[in-house]
């Protein structure tokens, strides 16, 4: 009888271990009940903030314009860098005709995290879809999935939505 | 004592069922399936698409081409072009065009997405790579330099051993020319 408990202790012991482990390494749901479009591959240091570098982007006054939409969000801090910041996040233009995408955000666990715009793409479309573009790229170095639900910046093709929807408010809070 | 001989011999019952456990952990992850010694690792990228790429109505409408074809060679890969994706060159046959004029009997079509130079392979979210001789059902757009562009899932519908099974997708292509007819134009918003 007292072997059947150990055992069974024991399986369950693992079990438990077991599924911890799974749920760490898939991210988790951010204490149950929250948003599961997270991720832990964003641009922030070891402050929570992210200090960006320009590369003669065509459309500098627009990241200007996302940074300070996000900024109205806390924690995370995102600034310029400086002389006196190390820099966790750089801005590209590329030039790629044919191709579906206006822009994208690439982790890259050897280097800084990176958004490049297709400025072929973002050419063609107005103002408020350019903003659009930006401020969904910034929301994936803070640590945002973009999904399937319109109405959100983080809804996966490019919109006129220009403010936060309700499951981005859910998607930081749970991040954050 | 009696007592004690048993717990020690359920003892030696689960450290062998753990250890057989284990064991067997260690071989599943030994003989994966995953080819190592080719690819080191999948970078997935998060792209933001210019449509709802996933409506085909919608892609349609974004794209120049709808073809059947086939990859006949994986020609080359471009490590220039773009910032992080290495480009994947292929020779396709055509097989059927579906919608847009002027296709070639071959064309050349440029993934964006392959394989790195350290062997990783670097693709959109979901994406994979066409394999040779292999049928598709393209939906691709031109570029300036008069290849056919793909750089997402939905751009290429796997037809498995169309030419001996062609039967089989009918009701699929059948799907795919009332989508052509029924598509959403996109419409530049170009200030």
């Amino acid at each position: 009888m007292k072997g059947f408990i150990f055992i069974t202790v024991l399986l369950l012991l693992s079990t438990v271990s077991f599924t911890h482990v799974s749920a760490t390494l898939e991210g988790g749901s951010g204490g149950g009940g929250g948003c599961t479009y997270i991720h832990y591959e964003d641009a922030t240091d070891w402050a929570d903030n992210i200090q960006y570098k320009l590369h003669n982007n065509t459309y500098e006054e627009r990241i200007e314009s996302a940074r300070d939409l996000w900024n109205a969000k806390s924690p995370v801090v995102i600034s310029e860098d400086t002389i006196w910041t190390a820099i966790d996040l750089d801005f590209y233009d590329e030039y790629l005709t044919g191709a579906t995408y206006a822009a994208y955000y690439n982790y890259d666990e050897g280097d800084n995290p990176e958004i490049v715009f297709n400025i072929v793409n973002m050419l063609t479309l107005n103002g408020t879809a350019r903003d659009n573009v930006v401020r969904h790229e910034i929301g994936h170095a803070v640590g945002l999935h973009h999904h399937y639900i319109s109405g959100n910046i983080m809804y996966y093709a490019v919109s006129l939505q220009v403010d936060f929807g309700s499951t981005d408010d859910l998607c930081y809070a749970t991040r954050w | 004592m009696k007592e004690g001989k048993r717990m020690k011999r359920m003892l030696y019952i689960a450290t062998l069922i753990i250890s057989i456990g284990a064991f067997g952990f260690a071989i599943s992850n030994f003989i994966s399936p995953v080819p190592t010694e080719e690819i080191n690792s999948i970078i997935e990228i998060d792209m933001i698409y210019m449509v709802d790429v996933a409506n085909q109505k919608e892609l349609i409408g974004f794209s120049d081409y709808v073809f059947i074809g086939k990859i006949t060679k994986n020609v080359k890969t471009d490590f220039e072009e773009s910032r992080v994706f290495p480009i994947t060159y292929y020779n396709v046959e055509v097989i059927e065009v579906l919608m847009g004029e002027g296709l070639e009997s071959n064309v050349t079509i440029k993934n964006i997405g392959g394989v790195d130079l350290e062997r990783n392979l670097v693709i959109s979210k979901g994406d994979f790579l066409p394999s040779e001789d292999q049928y598709y059902i393209f939906i691709v757009r031109i570029s300036d330099d008069g290849n056919l562009v793909m750089d997402n899932v939905y751009q290429k519908i796997p037809l498995e051993n169309y030419k001996s099974n062609a039967t089989l997708y009918v009701e699929q292509i059948d799907q795919v020319k009332i989508d052509i007819l029924n598509q959403i134009e996109f419409i530049p918003t170009e200030e």
